[in-house]
């Protein structure tokens, strides 16, 4: 009996190579799909986080600068009346007095380059006396103008092709935003509350 | 008897290897295809979730440019004077007529109405007017629309 059992080995106890080849080849096919799965899933994944930041890029900007502009009392930026105009086209930045600082007379002033919306912050002062901050147009005895101080200009929105200053009684703002993954037009209108 | 008992035993074993390798030598045709079923239920379930983010990502990118419409308009009303403002219902007006404005697709409504000191709705001027402007659009089959208010004193 023992013998018996030694002479006739069990054919089905393992695999046969081709049944391993057909397995690998088998599994190499599934994974295959399923990579393909999950990349189009990661792909499809970082199209929307990439989007959802371009519009919050979008939206910043926005927020930023109409904050700011509501506050003001006077905008120094000559703005054209309308952005169809061919020979006087929108401005794509904007000038005007700070709003919130109610003890010195400063500007804030944005404006676009390089693909950033950049916010600076000016005071005019003469060299005659250079702790009393000016208004921007004003002058001296000698009918001189004031000199420029930028006490601060960081970037506020990056990823903006293109931004639009215009309008007479308020201010339309038009900012894109794009990338490779899309592109997001925004717009709005400002009326700044303590314009006299 | 016990040779006898374990002999019938060995071949009762052998007869259940034999019918054992002739059953179960492989998957079925309908057990493959139950497994790649639920596979690929599994994996479609899984894209959905990217085709629903996909959505949510595009009601929230239309949500803030017609919110960012909407507060538009409403400082584009409020720069008027009280008087400029005529109670009544607006029109539902494209809020671009250029077909290749990425406004197009939006369309705006102004509504002014006269209120009285505790904001409800009244049939005479006592001074306040409520501004209430609205930005509809189109997403998928369904008409979302961002609604603003303000009011407008004397």
């Amino acid at each position: 009996m023992f013998r018996c059992q030694l002479l006739k080995p069990s054919s089905k106890k393992g695999f046969t190579l081709i049944e391993i080849i057909v397995a690998i080849a088998l599994s190499f096919i599934l994974l295959g799909a399923l990579y393909s799965v999950y990349l189009t899933s990661y792909r499809s994944y970082r199209n929307n986080v990439a989007r959802a930041e371009l519009n919050q890029n979008a939206r910043i900007a926005m927020e930023r600068i109409t904050r700011d502009l509501r506050q003001t009392q006077e905008i120094t930026t000559d703005l054209p009346p309308t952005n169809t105009d061919q020979l006087n086209p929108p401005s794509t930045e904007i000038q005007f007095q700070d709003g919130h600082n109610t003890a010195k007379i400063q500007y804030i002033r944005y404006y676009f380059l390089n693909g950033n919306l950049r916010r600076q912050v000016i005071h005019y002062f003469f060299t005659s006396d250079i702790n009393s901050w000016v208004k921007w147009n004003a002058l001296d005895q000698f009918n001189n103008s004031p000199q420029t101080s930028i006490d601060e200009d960081t970037v506020r929105a990056d990823k903006v092709t293109s931004i639009q200053f215009y309008g007479v009684d308020y201010v339309n703002i038009i900012i894109t935003v794009s990338d490779q993954n899309g592109i997001y037009t925004y717009e709005t209108q400002t009326l700044g509350r303590n314009i006299q | 008897m016990f040779p006898l008992q374990d002999s019938s035993k060995f071949n009762n074993q052998k007869f259940m290897h034999l019918k054992n390798s002739k059953i179960k030598k492989a998957f079925t045709m309908v057990e493959i295809v139950v497994a790649m079923g639920v596979l690929l239920v599994g994996v479609l379930g899984i894209a959905s979730f990217f085709a629903v983010s996909s959505k949510v990502e595009r009601s929230a990118s239309n949500t803030s440019i017609a919110s960012n419409l909407a507060q538009g308009l409403l400082d584009q009303e409020n720069s008027k004077s009280y008087d400029e403002l005529i109670p009544g219902t607006g029109a539902q007006i494209k809020v671009s007529n250029d077909q290749n404005s990425p406004f197009y697709r939006f369309t705006q409504q102004i509504n002014i109405s006269w209120i009285n000191s505790s904001l409800a709705t009244s049939q005479t001027d006592v001074g306040l007017k409520k501004i209430d402007v609205f930005i509809y659009y189109q997403e998928g089959s369904t008409t979302k629309n961002v609604q603003m208010s303000t009011i407008k004193t004397k």
